[in-house]
């Protein structure tokens, strides 16, 4: 008789990739369970202002669950301070709630994109209990490992900065890499990108549903 | 199932003639995956007090701000700023009341007017010695022996500094959660000497 264990891996790959004053961040919508594909047309990626997305992979459940607490914590924020949440706030207020399950902790693997107060493209990874380094690129998800090799491949000591339109092929490509090689991505993808100043872009492109 | 991030880690500090250095590898690790290659695990406490910080990347990080907290409030209340001997008792507290919870290793080092420089070892256990040179982690079984070979008290800062930079490196050539870069923090005595924070390439 097996042991009851609360968690459930739904799989999937999310990445993000920051540049001089943009941010771009991407997942795939493939819902599964082990062998089963649960929906091809789930989204990993939340956009809580224009200026801030997050990507998560792990277990649907605890993930709509933190999202709805985020949600009505920064709706707390904004009434309280009577403005939107910055991102330096909202990376802080990300570690704590997920800190604060500690002992039985959402089963969430996150990757926070946004522009920071200088107007700079910041990413920031997360492991399930909230610690998280600011970096210039991330990836979490059943196909990490494998998108993290090509973007540091490709990100490696580069010496012009990146431009906006080579973030978002790399990324593209990356998650069609990671498709195909690895069972649980696939079916569609989805980017966010965001610059300073200006409402979040929002494009789909096509994965392989094999 | 994902692991949590850990600081698989060496971590080391020394008391030299002068200061104290801190030093660690960069690598953390999530599992087999490394999930920064370059990451920061010596945090600052005070102007002058560092600590090092391994086990639970999470864990210690907390344990490391509410640390800093407290350790800012109290040196508003004294009026003074804070002996390294207070910063190790505030952040023992911590680990000793939940030892049977966290995941945390660390190290607490700097100088202060009173006592001049100082380090203490904190390990997962919740106690906390005060010696001359701590080694921690996953990578401090490695170098246990050189570190007791090549060890000097009246060591100068230059010393000091190649004598951890060469303990690291042999540590992050052998274990395997230790790896990337090593950064340094030199905490000098004196108050005309600003506290210097690098990194180094590994010498092996």
């Amino acid at each position: 008789m097996g042991e009851f264990s609360p968690y459930v891996d739904n799989g999937g790959t999310t990445l993000a990739i920051a540049g001089p004053d943009f941010v771009v961040i991407a997942g795939d919508t493939r819902l599964s369970t082990g062998y089963s594909i649960l929906s091809r047309d789930v989204s990993k990626l939340f956009k809580y202002s224009d200026s801030i997305v997050m990507a998560s992979s792990g277990m649907q459940a605890d993930i709509a669950e933190l999202r709805k607490q985020l949600l009505f914590t920064i709706e707390e924020y904004r009434v309280d301070n009577e403005r939107d949440i910055e991102l330096d706030a909202f990376y802080r207020l990300l570690a704590t709630v997920l800190y604060g399950k500690r002992f039985f902790p959402y089963y969430s693997f996150n990757i926070l994109a946004g522009i920071s107060k200088e107007g700079k493209g910041v990413v920031y990874s997360y492991d399930a209990i909230g610690s998280a380094d600011a970096r210039t690129y991330g990836a979490a998800g059943s196909g990490q490992e494998l998108v993290i090799s090509i973007l540091d491949a490709a990100l490696k000591r580069k010496p012009d900065p990146l431009s906006i339109d080579e973030a978002i092929e790399l990324g593209k490509s990356a998650l069609k890499q990671a498709t195909e090689r690895e069972i649980h991505t696939g079916d569609s993808g989805e980017m966010y990108i965001i610059r300073a100043g200006r409402p979040a872009e929002y494009i789909t492109f096509k994965l392989r549903k094999d | 199932m994902a692991e949590p991030v850990k600081l698989g880690t060496t971590i080391m500090s020394v008391k030299y003639a002068g200061g104290v250095i801190l030093g660690a590898d960069t690598r953390t690790s999530a599992g087999s995956y490394v999930a920064n290659r370059v990451s920061y695990k010596i945090s600052k406490l005070s102007d002058r007090i560092y600590c090092c910080r391994s086990g639970s990347a999470a864990d210690t990080r907390f344990l490391a701000d509410v640390t800093k907290t407290n350790l800012s409030m109290h040196s508003s209340i004294i009026e003074e700023p804070p002996l390294v001997r207070t910063a190790a008792r505030l952040m023992r507290h911590y680990t000793y009341a939940y030892r049977e919870h966290l995941s945390a290793g660390l190290i607490v080092a700097g100088v202060d007017e009173i006592e001049g420089p100082k380090v203490f070892q904190l390990p997962s256990g919740g106690s906390a010695i005060e010696i001359p040179v701590a080694i921690g982690g996953s990578g401090s079984t490695f170098i246990t022996a050189f570190v007791d070979a090549n060890y000097r008290p009246d060591m100068n800062k230059a010393e000091a500094l190649q004598f951890v930079i060469r303990a690291i490196s042999h540590a992050m050539d052998r274990d395997g959660s230790s790896g990337g870069i090593i950064r340094t923090v030199v905490i000098p005595e004196s108050e005309d000497e600003e506290v210097a924070e690098e990194w180094h390439k590994t010498v092996l």
